[in-house]
């Protein structure tokens, strides 16, 4: 039912990002081998499996805001909440089965990703992909669970979705610079989503080594928590919510 | 068992304490259509959002089908059709698809009555929502709401944007199409025609304070209009007369009850009585609402 309705809202730009995705997947490899080709198995390999992480990530991340602002905020927008609201289930139902909807397309976006793209790096570079290794994925799941959650509540808040959308695109426009800048003049680190990802990429032509790095568990724990608490606050707004 | 599928006591709700219903007490029968009348901005449709739960009340409550508006308003809405004020669905949508949307919440959906009003309505199922006209989307709400087998059916302006054709099937529908005569139709309408063809009860509402709830034939036996002409007559209104129309040595008087008392009483000052006429619910409801003006 509203699962089925949240796919169907959701999959044309689920399909778009799949393609991308799957372009994703094979470009670093293609980049590397044309740009540079003349490394060494090793750094080639860390190299482009950390290129494949950063784009994974930044394409889960959109692909997180672009499905936030879907949902139950467009409902509002669009007139339909009357409709939806009358339906015999809570706002935790409707919440959650949304946010369920988009985890599926999450993962498999992310499953693409892992398949297409690291099969090819690990075939290439005749490298054994590891738990280990694909652990490094994470951070770009979590990214893309925190980016949908932030864009879902900016939606249920403004009671639009569009509007959850451009909210979350301020904020992370302008989140990096307020860290950067405290961290720079006043030495003040605030806790940032960039501290799930460990590595510097300079770092990873001389050190190959580093790529099977983990995630650091605090901070991933601690975004994730951050991610799955705005469908919590969203559900809770919504159920104060009058129409 | 409670037999009234709708009662609220001292339902209030004010926005920013503006009131937009101040305190009503409706008793709608199970079983019974009950026309829910009044102007634009009345209170009617916040009414209808404080019985299905959409909106809280500020003071007082509602019961619907025997539970209470606040707390158990899912158990409501899994028993409760609704076709809103504001006829939008989603536009992508085509009316098969909305009605394999709708289908899985209601344990007591019918298929075949998807299959009669779609046919009745001449509702084009494959079309996309926002592709249909004003007329085609009220339908598909019909039709998404007669189609739950609820206990109740809620219908906010059901007739807006119909053909009268349509809006003929609809009144044929709703007034005879009550499985096993169980299902009770509360409904909010300007138009009061319709209303007075097939509701039983009706109550009037005028700045979020109900006027006047009352079974349609005990209102059409005892409202009348009486026609005399004399010098001196009373031209104030009371309980008993609704208004006074003065012109010249015309008296226009509407009555609430005991007509013929009153005329015999205006004989008896020397008044002459021309006639003695029913009203029909547009009448009543026109007075009613001017006294309170």
């Amino acid at each position: 039912m509203y699962f089925w309705k949240c796919w169907r809202e959701t999959r044309v730009s689920f399909y778009v990002f799949l393609l991308i995705a799957g372009t994703f997947a094979v470009l670093p490899w293609k980049v590397m081998d044309y740009v540079m080709g003349d490394l060494g198995a090793r750094q080639f390999f860390a190299l482009a499996w950390t290129l494949l992480v950063l784009a994974s990530s930044a394409l889960l991340s959109v692909a997180g805001m672009s499905l936030g602002a879907t949902g139950i905020s467009e409902e509002f927008a669009h007139k339909t909440a009357g409709f939806l609201l009358t339906k015999p289930r809570s706002i935790r139902y409707f919440v959650w089965t949304g946010w369920a909807a988009n985890a599926v397309q999450f993962l498999a976006l992310m499953g693409t990703m892992v398949l297409v793209g690291a099969s090819i790096l690990s075939w290439r570079c005749r490298t054994p992909l590891t738990g280990r290794l694909l652990l490094t994925f994470v951070p770009g799941l979590i990214m893309s669970l925190l980016m949908f959650g932030v864009t879902y509540l900016l939606g249920v808040l403004h009671h639009n979705g569009r509007n959850g959308f451009t909210s979350c695109l301020g904020i992370v426009i302008v989140f990096p610079i307020v860290v950067k800048s405290l961290e720079y003049f006043w030495h003040i680190h605030l806790p940032s989503p960039g501290d799930m990802y460990p590595i510097e990429i300079g770092k990873i032509t001389q050190h190959p080594e580093l790529i099977a790095t983990l995630p650091p568990l605090w901070p991933s724990v601690g975004w994730l928590l951050v991610a799955l608490g705005c469908p919590f606050i969203a559900q809770w707004v919504l159920e104060r919510t009058e129409l | 068992m409670n037999e009234l599928a709708i009662a609220t006591k001292d339902l209030a709700k004010a926005y920013a304490g503006i009131r937009a219903v101040g305190g009503i007490n409706l008793t709608v029968p199970r079983g019974s259509i009950y026309g829910f009348l009044g102007r634009n901005g009345a209170g009617k449709t916040t009414t209808i959002k404080m019985l299905l739960g959409l909106v809280r009340p500020t003071a007082g409550s509602a019961r619907v089908l025997g539970m209470d508006a606040s707390s158990e308003h899912i158990a409501i809405l899994q028993r409760t059709a609704f076709v809103s004020e504001k006829k939008t669905l989603y536009p992508s949508l085509t009316p098969s698809e909305l009605v394999r949307f709708s289908r899985g919440f209601y344990p007591t959906w019918s298929d075949s009555a998807v299959e009669k009003y779609a046919r009745l309505f001449e509702i084009p199922m494959k079309q996309r929502f926002e592709q249909l006209s004003n007329g085609n989307q009220t339908k598909v709400w019909l039709l998404l709401a007669l189609c739950q087998g609820a206990d109740l059916l809620i219908l906010d302006e059901p007739t807006t944007a119909l053909d009268p054709i349509t809006v003929d099937q609809l009144m044929r529908v709703l007034a005879e199409d009550s499985p096993d005569g169980g299902r009770t139709i509360f409904f909010s309408s300007h138009q009061l025609d319709e209303v007075e063809r097939i509701a039983e009860y009706a109550g009037f509402i005028d700045h979020g304070k109900l006027l006047m709830e009352a079974r349609l034939d005990d209102l059409k036996s005892e409202f009348r209009l009486i026609t005399a002409a004399g010098n001196s007559l009373p031209a104030h209104t009371s309980p008993q007369i609704l208004s006074v129309d003065v012109e010249e040595n015309f008296y226009r008087f509407v009555v609430t009850r005991d007509a013929e008392g009153f005329a015999a009483e205006l004989s008896r000052n020397g008044a002459t009585v021309t006639s003695i006429a029913t009203l029909g619910l547009r009448e009543i409801f026109l007075q009613v609402i001017r006294r309170e003006q």
